[in-house]
């Protein structure tokens, strides 16, 4: 921690755990009171000032890919679909800024009517993982016990599958549909909700004021549901914004495979298999570009998921 | 806990995970929504030829009675056969591991020889802008696409450059592979003193390398430089540093042997992300192994190639697992005490 920080943060009055605290400190004393006591978000941020610019650098990516996917069919410079045969696998100029493939269709045109599947998907994907996982998690860290024992040795074994593997064998068998992909993928990502929103839970269950609210006469679901979830989520959504971009990459790369999304359809991993077999001969634009909107959305996803990690997670 | 206490009770949680592993396979294909058989007979299927194909697959019966045939099946080694090749899954399967393997070892190699020092460095120089490079980097190489960073270095070493061999296979066409003594050519091609093989072997593996160490290199530069950051401010450090040693014995004697047990984790989650996360990789490079089998396989319909394949991968994932907890327990004796 720089010197500026240190004074910075001792300034707003919440010494870190590092600093040294005055022996005659009463901790009773100067109790912060309930009107001062800053939330989560609000000691993220004030305490995150060298990291803001790689949460600027995510948000704009995000918000590019965002951008490209509302308002697509409007930025579009042509056609996405409709093949040019007078264009085919032009280099980028500036006619067709980014090209054109084997089929004369825009390169551009193609990778922004992409970005609304992709982000639908990833988003209905992680949705789905959020949901199962943080549900799943919650009640067996709340429970505890035997039925706590069988659910973590569950999800201990569907851990013990790498998640891509796990939703290519799932999308195989279940057939070529983007529903299909979008169970498979968020099912091998429901654990890492799970295991996390159960570790949280099994801190909160012993909180006091967990224990209050069973004095006051809560029923459990309630407490559990309204009191104590709420509380593990900031982690959970940490681990959503990560998810996002782990699961544009697993679709791109399993419809790159050709299993789930397939041609032709546009979508980032169907265009750079498109131009794959044209990479030998040269005609690089054809693959490269989308690929570059692929890292740039999960590269967005990831900065911000790691920045609320950092600093949401740490309590 | 005594060591043999702790050996037992993990091969009994390997053994149980192994069988729910078995199980999960079992009810992902038969009780989620979607229908096997509609999957292997096509599109264009009649009815009555996919009510066949589900009745070969045993799809008609009671779904305990399916669980038992499958596990029993599995037990005795019968993955099932492949449509494709028409031989038993298990043999291609087992025929194709060295190429895999192969690949694996020497990206887990690039990544730990790179990342390590890169980690390494930049705890030492903790703030700096080698530093920030570093960190930027770590970032940059978690989100690249494995497919499409491949096929960017093929375009530029192949295409471009003309330096990398023609991105298909183990070996150029006119090279008869080495004695089979390993299944890893480069090795093969060493002990019988083929160093035509062994070069041209050497140079097939460039890229796809490459293009797997660059993707896994992230973790290893993380955990190394947490590690080393840990470790620079314990007190042993403080004492190797107050008795006099110089800064180079202190990093490269003193901390970095400590860092090193959190890495044997790392190259453990690595090489079972190598042996699996390669499917990709091997589909550009033509590469031989078990994941160009799958993915032959997935473009073929070939159901029990694919079934085997997954059991195959979480298999090697159970084992792999197992042996890092055990390496670890003999390094470090107090992990067997939790």
């Amino acid at each position: 921690m720089s010197a500026t920080t240190r004074a910075a943060t001792a300034a707003l009055g919440y010494p870190p755990a590092a600093m040294p605290v005055d022996p005659a400190w009463d901790p009773e004393e100067d109790l912060p009171t309930a009107e001062t006591e800053p939330t989560r978000w609000q000691r993220a941020w004030r305490f995150t000032r060298p990291s803001r610019a790689s949460l600027a650098v995510g948000l704009a990516a995000i918000g590019l890919i965002a951008v490209f996917a509302i308002f697509g069919p409007w930025l579009t410079p042509y056609d996405p679909n409709t093949p040019d045969p007078s264009a085919i696998t032009a280099p980028p100029s500036s006619q067709h800024w980014l090209g054109t493939d084997q089929y004369g269709r825009d390169v551009l045109s193609r990778i922004i009517a992409a970005a609304r599947l992709d982000l639908t998907v990833a988003v209905s994907i992680t949705a789905l993982a959020l949901l199962a996982g943080s549900l799943i998690g919650a009640v067996s860290g709340f429970l505890g016990g035997r039925v706590d024992d069988v659910v973590m040795r569950f999800i201990d074994v569907l851990l013990a599958f790498p998640a891509f593997i796990l939703a290519l064998g799932i999308t195989a068998m279940l057939g070529n549909e983007t529903r299909f992909v979008v169970v498979a993928v968020a099912i091998a990502y429901t654990p890492y909700f799970t295991r996390l929103v159960r570790g949280e839970m099994l801190t909160l269950r012993e909180s006091e004021f967990a224990q209050a609210a069973l004095c006051a006469g809560n029923r459990r679901p309630r407490i559990l549901l309204y009191h104590l979830l709420p509380n593990a989520l900031p982690p959970a959504l940490a681990q959503a914004t990560l998810t996002l971009g782990w699961g544009i990459l697993d679709v791109a790369g399993l419809s790159f495979l050709g299993v789930g999304i397939t041609p032709p359809t546009p979508e980032w991993g169907v265009l750079v298999a498109d131009g794959a077999q044209y990479v030998n001969s040269g005609q690089w634009w054809i693959s490269v570009f989308p690929g570059i909107a692929i890292l740039i959305a999960v590269l967005g996803f990831n900065l911000v998921g790691d920045w609320l990690r950092d600093n949401l997670w740490r309590r | 806990m005594t060591l043999r206490w702790y050996l037992l009770r993990r091969l009994g949680l390997a053994a149980v995970t192994l069988v729910g592993v078995i199980f999960a396979v079992f009810f992902m294909t038969r009780v989620l929504p979607g229908d096997p058989a509609s999957v292997k007979a096509g599109a264009y299927a009649t009815e009555e030829a996919r009510a066949a194909i589900a009745r070969e697959m045993g799809l008609d019966k009671p779904v305990p009675v399916q669980l038992t045939t499958y596990l029993g099946n599995i037990l005795q080694g019968d993955f099932g056969t492949s449509t494709r090749s028409g031989q038993p899954v298990r043999q291609d399967l087992l025929s194709r591991l060295p190429a895999t393997v192969e690949l694996a070892l020497f990206s887990l190699m690039l990544a730990a020889l790179v990342g390590i020092p890169l980690g390494v460095w930049a705890a030492v120089r903790q703030g700096s802008r080698v530093d920030a490079l570093v960190q930027q980097w770590t970032i940059l190489a978690a989100a690249l696409p494995l497919f499409w960073f491949g096929l960017v270095l093929i375009y530029l070493f192949y295409h471009v450059w003309g330096i990398a061999p023609p991105p298909v296979g183990r070996l150029d066409l006119g090279i008869p592979p080495p004695p089979a003594i390993t299944g890893l050519y480069t090795v093969d091609a060493l002990l019988s003193g083929n160093w035509a093989a062994f070069r041209n072997a050497l140079a097939h593996l460039a890229l796809p390398v490459l293009a797997l160490g660059v993707a896994t290199m992230s973790p290893f530069i993380k955990v190394a430089r947490s590690a080393m950051l840990d470790v620079m401010a314990s007190d042993y450090v403080l004492a190797a540093r107050s008795l006099g040693f110089s800064e180079r014995e202190v990093i490269w004697h003193d901390a970095l042997k400590n860092a090193l047990i959190g890495l044997l984790t790392v190259a453990g989650i690595v090489l079972g992300y190598l042996l699996a996360g390669n499917v990709l990789v091997e589909t550009i490079f033509a590469w031989p192994g078990i994941g160009f089998y799958a993915w032959n396989a997935l473009t073929g319909s070939d159901y029990d190639a694919i079934q085997g394949f997954v059991l195959t991968i979480a298999i090697i994932y159970v084992f792999l697992n197992l042996a890092i907890d055990v390496a670890y327990s003999l390094i470090d004796p107090r992990i067997r005490l939790r």
